[in-house]
């Protein structure tokens, strides 16, 4: 384990805990994000530990990724917290414009800078470039994996989801077979268990393939519902749980959309009297 | 980055570039990108000007979905049974109320033989349930 001389600076606004360091590769622990408030008030009692493998991977992931940043001559400052605003503002910006990459997926946001190495100057132009190594967000589906999304638009031969920054994630009526098609005004997708799928519905599926547009720098995926506990899901809203219960007793579908508006009504009456919602 | 054929989240088997990376669950990702949306509202008066569509787009999903508000209590659920990032992440994320259910969503849980039998998937899930209950 190597302990570097830690110089934990902190700028209020931006809370980035930035290390220098020689040439060891001596990262910050990864803040545990419930201990995130802490630590950035706190930024210099942080251990400093060597990090190996081993961690593992989803939809939301904490990466870390080197980087370089390019510093203009004229935004080089001799007062080093200077230089560093400059170069977590550079780096912000450039990540913000690279939205997404096929390895890694989309770009969310930026949590901590772990380090800044060397920077070297750029013969032509006087810039300056500094490789950096920062932890961040993505976000990046797999095959295989179930998710959850909202419908964002219901078409004649299948659905259109959004979940997080993908909107292009395509469930076709083929791969939902118990559910039919029902146009209208707002169309939707219904199967005889009463079970149905329109628009701001939350379904739970399984992502069969996803494809990088290289052009738009955008994912696009094909799910499928066909597999268990795969659909419209019940848990997300009061509603979709009431109803499945109701479901369980075997109420007549009419009745249950009353008793419905009835228990919503209920229930959201005293709490706006308590100032609840 | 082994070709994206062997990719397959449900054999858990997941591109190198992530071996490093860490599973978040969407309420930890809610967590985070709550805490930078304040700080944009403390610098300035139209935060939502200033942060990145897939930003946005993602900070509305993940508080639509968030299932917890305590992550620090999952993650003790995790210590005790030897779950994976990503299998616990999946069952934060989804919320199983049976054990079916469970391994329909995490096949892994089962197959990994470590001997997880249903009693134990159950009592995980009602952990994991009470948590939600009482946090």
């Amino acid at each position: 384990m190597c302990r570097p001389r830690l110089v934990a600076t902190q700028n209020k606004k931006n809370n980035w805990a930035v290390t220098h360091q020689g040439t060891h590769k001596c990262l910050l622990k990864p803040c545990e994000l419930g201990r995130e408030r802490a630590e950035e008030e706190n930024a210099s009692e942080l251990g400093v530990e060597q990090q190996q493998g081993g961690k593992r991977k989803k939809m939301f992931l904490k990466v870390q990724l080197p980087w370089n940043v390019i510093i203009p001559a004229e935004n080089l400052d001799a007062k080093g917290l200077m230089l560093q605003r400059s170069i977590v503002v550079c780096l912000l910006d450039d990540f913000a414009k690279k939205q997404a990459t096929k390895d890694l997926g989309y770009y969310l946001a930026v949590s901590t800078l772990e380090s800044i190495g060397e920077g070297k100057v750029r013969q032509q132009t006087g810039d300056v470039l500094f490789p950096v190594v920062f932890s961040g967000i993505t976000f990046k589906i797999f095959r295989g994996e179930i998710l959850e999304g909202v419908v964002h638009k219901v078409l004649k031969h299948g659905v259109l989801l959004k979940c997080g920054p993908i909107e292009n994630i395509y469930l076709s009526s083929l791969k939902m077979p118990d559910y039919r098609y029902v146009p209208g005004e707002n169309p939707v997708f219904l199967n005889d268990k009463t079970s149905k799928i329109g628009k701001d519905v939350v379904v739970r599926f399984v992502v069969l393939g996803t494809k990088w547009l290289e052009a738009e720098r955008e994912f696009q995926a094909l799910v499928s519902l066909e597999g268990d506990y795969l659909g419209p899901s019940s848990h997300v809203t009061v509603r979709g749980r009431i109803s499945n219960m109701i479901h369980k007793c075997g109420i007549m579908p009419p009745l249950i959309a009353l008793l419905l508006q009835g228990a919503t009504s209920l229930i959201s009456y005293p709490l706006k009297l308590l100032g609840w919602t | 980055m082994s070709g994206e054929e062997e990719e397959n989240a449900a054999e858990l088997k997941i591109g190198d570039d992530f071996l490093k990376a860490k599973c978040l669950m969407n309420c930890e990702v809610s967590l985070i990108l709550e805490h930078k949306y304040e700080q944009l509202q403390q610098m300035s008066d139209d935060p939502m000007n200033q942060v990145s569509q897939v930003f946005e787009k993602s900070l509305q999903y993940v508080k639509r979905f968030s299932r917890y508000k305590n992550p620090d209590a999952v993650r003790q659920v995790r210590d005790r049974y030897q779950l994976a990032e990503f299998e616990l992440c999946v069952l934060g994320n989804l919320c199983p109320e049976t054990v079916e259910e469970a391994i329909a969503m995490v096949p892994s849980i089962k197959t990994k033989g470590r001997a997880h039998d249903d009693e134990a998937i159950d009592k995980m899930l009602n952990d994991l349930s009470l948590i939600k209950k009482f946090e």
